[in-house]
């Protein structure tokens, strides 16, 4: 042993290499790469979810133009009433590219019943997606949603005594987004 | 003297092999992770974002600002113009902070009239975002 090359040493009969630059330095290197790498792309690819804050934003800005000082407007409850124009909301953003869902509806507490037909916009399917999200397991591409429930006054014509009058009524409010954002 | 040891030589050589490659390995490492912690397009994200919420949260006659500061860098290192970065079209944000590149696009829903303006104040980038109603439904 004494007599052999310092550069090998024998191990049960074999001859074992000292060689610094080896195959499986390269493997090594390689495989530290991919992690690096890796990491980095897992890191810097997370997406910045803001579709609750989005659904709550747009939530808020329904109360905000259907109602005026704790009344329904009136023209809410008129049949012409272009939910769109009255709250600035972009038609082609919610109607066309489908990245949102409105559903507002309004109730008379002491009957029950509607007082005027739902406003119902935007991607219906939001309203399943989000039911989904409630009760089985979750999938990142379902939209995320907001619901209020908010009490309110409205002007109404008394049938009996011919006067206007204040009632409650309660309107529910549900919206959904699912914008993602992205480099296109 | 050393390198007439033919197995002397041998084994200095592969060293500096060794350590050569080395440098440069975790030299390409150090570059890419530096690179990629500058991170324009996280940027790009997050002020496309901040931008649409502010928009949907707003009233009209409101005038938001938003510091800049962090943009800086990128606008100089890449040579880009103030109207470049942040576009506003259609309900679409879209900042770009890198040449060539088409920028974070980001939808949001009010159908208000933004007008964008940059100002200067002692040493800080300002953008100014004035929200304006206009006429509604046209998309």
């Amino acid at each position: 042993m004494a007599k052999m090359s310092s550069r090998f040493i024998k191990i049960s009969g074999k001859r074992a290499d000292e060689k610094i630059l080896s195959f499986y330095m390269f493997i090594v290197w390689i495989i530290i790469a991919l992690a690096i790498v890796g990491g980095v792309y897992i890191f810097y690819s997370a997406r910045l979810d803001i579709r609750n804050i989005q659904s709550e934003s747009l939530a808020n800005n329904l109360i905000g133009c259907l109602t005026e000082d704790g009344f329904i407007k009136t023209k809410v409850l008129e049949e012409n009433f272009d939910v769109f124009s009255e709250c600035n909301l972009n038609k082609n953003i919610i109607e066309d590219k489908r990245e949102f869902f409105l559903k507002v509806s309004f109730k008379d507490v002491d009957s029950g019943q509607e007082i005027r037909e739902l406003i119902i916009a935007g991607e219906k399917d939001f309203e399943i997606q989000c039911g989904l999200r409630e009760n089985a397991e979750v999938r990142d591409e379902y939209a995320v949603c907001a619901s209020k429930e908010i009490y309110i006054l409205y002007k109404t014509i008394n049938p009996q005594s011919n006067k206007l009058e204040n009632k409650k009524a309660i309107i529910d409010i549900f919206t959904g987004s699912n914008v993602l954002g992205g480099v296109f | 003297m050393l390198f007439k040891n033919k197995k002397g030589s041998d084994s200095l050589y592969e060293i500096i092999m060794f350590i050569v490659l080395n440098l440069l390995f975790f030299g390409a490492m150090f570059a890419f992770v530096a690179r990629s912690g500058t991170n324009a397009g996280l940027y790009e994200q997050v002020y496309s974002k901040q931008i649409a919420l502010l928009i949907d949260s707003a009233k009209p006659g409101m005038v938001i600002s938003i510091n800049l500061n962090e943009m800086k860098s990128f606008i100089e290192e890449n040579k880009l113009s103030l109207d470049q970065i942040i576009n506003l079209q259609n309900g679409k944000v879209i900042v770009k902070l890198t040449q060539g590149s088409k920028g974070y696009i980001f939808d949001y829903f009010s159908n208000y009239e933004v007008v964008k303006g940059f100002e200067q104040e002692n040493d800080n980038l300002i953008l100014k975002l004035s929200i304006n109603k206009k006429g509604a439904g046209d998309g």
